[in-house]
């Protein structure tokens, strides 16, 4: 089964990557997911 | 000569059929269409004289002879006439198997089946490097045990097991030994009576031949194994195996087997030099790449990675002009790494993050290149979009986070 075009399109041009300064205040940090479920 | 893309790297899940096994088959096809079980007219003894041609080519790789082999519609099939053939024919003797945690599906679901029907399976766990020790099996043996089945090589891993050493263990305790060989046959030298192995499953496919064929090697002397058919009907194959031959396919098993036999040597040192090529054109460009089971031994064309910090999936979407594996078997429904890796005690992270590169006939040196740059630049483009990387060059050990578990 192929990826579909969209997939595709948003792992060649992920959005909404990168970090943030973690010293400005504004900033929060938070942990999501486990390596081990793959995320 | 310039590179033709896709590249097919994937040859443990299947291989291309050699162009001269497919022209040994052709004329089978529609020109000797006979069946072989037809005995009294030249189409029924031509196709007879094929077949039987062929038995003695795929006897000769195992060294074996010819009225040991029976053939099957592959090696899934093998398994299950192997294992299920001696547990039904012997059961009065003893109720006990022994296997290995990291067999294929087909060898242990078979013997999953026999479990629910009253047998005693034991599975054998593997070290870290993916072998099992034959004092294990030695270990394992009792008065009960009736047969021993252990892979001659890895599908996943390549690594190949001490089957001599096993099979001298059963031969002194009087056990039936059972080795799927799909993976190792026409790779590495095997023979049955210099490894002591009662049965062998072969698979056409894996050795450059057609899909829909295969081979069990049953041995008839010293002992002279018996089997209880899983195929009833017409009585082919000595009874072990109704059902009207694949003459075509057979055909083409028989051809794979002698171009194995006569190039085995000369294949296996050209795969070995361009498997290192490819490890070491990954491993001396980027940091914590792991390889999955022991190096030294391991089929020539087999090599297993992990990419610590980079998921298996995604990589494999960032080389899509490259066949591969993800040693992972991730699907939609399960989050299940490699049954095989986790066997070995690979982390769940690294068993994610695992490929397999399966060389074989047709790669070249030239493909090895492209794969090692193409790999190099993905995994480095997906470490730099990863947190955990990012993590880890701020200096945190992941293995103190406290995850939120789903």
């Amino acid at each position: 089964m192929a990826y579909s075009d969209k997939v595709i399109d948003h792992y060649n041009n992920p959005r909404n990557v990168g970090s943030l300064d973690k010293k400005d205040p504004n900033v929060g940090t938070g942990l999501v997911g486990a390596p081990e479920c793959g995320k | 000569m310039a590179l033709k893309l896709p590249i097919y790297m994937d040859n443990h899940a299947t291989t291309p059929c050699d162009p001269r096994v497919f022209e040994t088959m052709a004329p089978y096809f529609t020109e000797i269409f006979g069946n072989a079980a037809s005995r009294n007219h030249q189409f029924g003894w031509a196709a007879e004289e094929a077949v039987e041609n062929a038995r003695k080519q795929v006897a000769d790789l195992i060294g074996a002879t010819s009225k040991e082999i029976v053939f099957t519609s592959g090696a899934t099939e093998s398994d299950n006439l192997a294992i299920k053939g001696v547990a039904e024919m012997y059961y009065e003797k003893g109720d006990h198997i022994i296997t290995v945690v990291t067999e294929h599906k087909a060898v242990l679901d078979a013997c999953k089946k026999l479990e629910k029907r009253g047998f005693k399976v034991t599975y054998l766990p593997v070290a870290s490097d993916g072998l099992i020790s034959p004092d294990d099996v030695k270990n394992a043996i009792t008065d009960k045990t009736i047969l021993v089945s252990v892979m001659l090589a890895n599908n996943e891993i390549g690594v190949i097991q001490p089957i001599a050493e096993i099979g001298r263990v059963c031969k002194e305790r009087g056990v039936l030994f059972h080795t799927d060989a799909t993976q190792g046959i026409g790779k590495v030298p095997f023979n049955v009576n210099e490894f002591n192995v009662d049965l062998v499953s072969i698979s056409a496919h894996k050795m450059y031949g057609p899909k829909g064929v295969g081979a069990l090697y049953v041995r008839r002397k010293n002992p002279r194994v018996q089997l209880t058919p899983i195929i009833d009907g017409g009585g082919h194959e000595r009874g072990m195996r109704s059902g009207t031959l694949n003459v075509t396919g057979i055909v083409g098993l028989g051809k794979a087997c002698e171009i194995a036999k006569a190039e085995m040597g000369e294949e296996s040192e050209k795969l070995l030099r361009l498997r290192e090529r490819l490890r070491t054109g990954i491993m001396n460009e980027i940091p914590e790449v792991y390889v999955n089971g022991s190096l030294d031994r391991r089929l020539p064309g087999n090599l297993n990675v992990s990419f610590a910090y980079v998921e298996g999936e995604s990589l494999l979407m960032g080389i899509n002009d490259i066949a591969v594996s993800s040693g992972s078997a991730c699907t939609s429904a399960s989050l299940e790494p490699s049954y095989v890796l986790k066997a070995l005690g690979v982390g769940e992270e690294l068993a994610h993050s695992s490929i397999r590169f399966g060389l074989g006939r047709f790669n070249t040196e030239e493909e090895v290149d492209y794969t090692i740059g193409r790999v190099n630049e993905a995994v480095n483009r997906l470490r730099e979009l990863s947190p955990l990387w990012e993590m880890v060059q701020e200096g945190v050990d992941l293995s103190k986070v406290q995850w939120a578990g789903e």
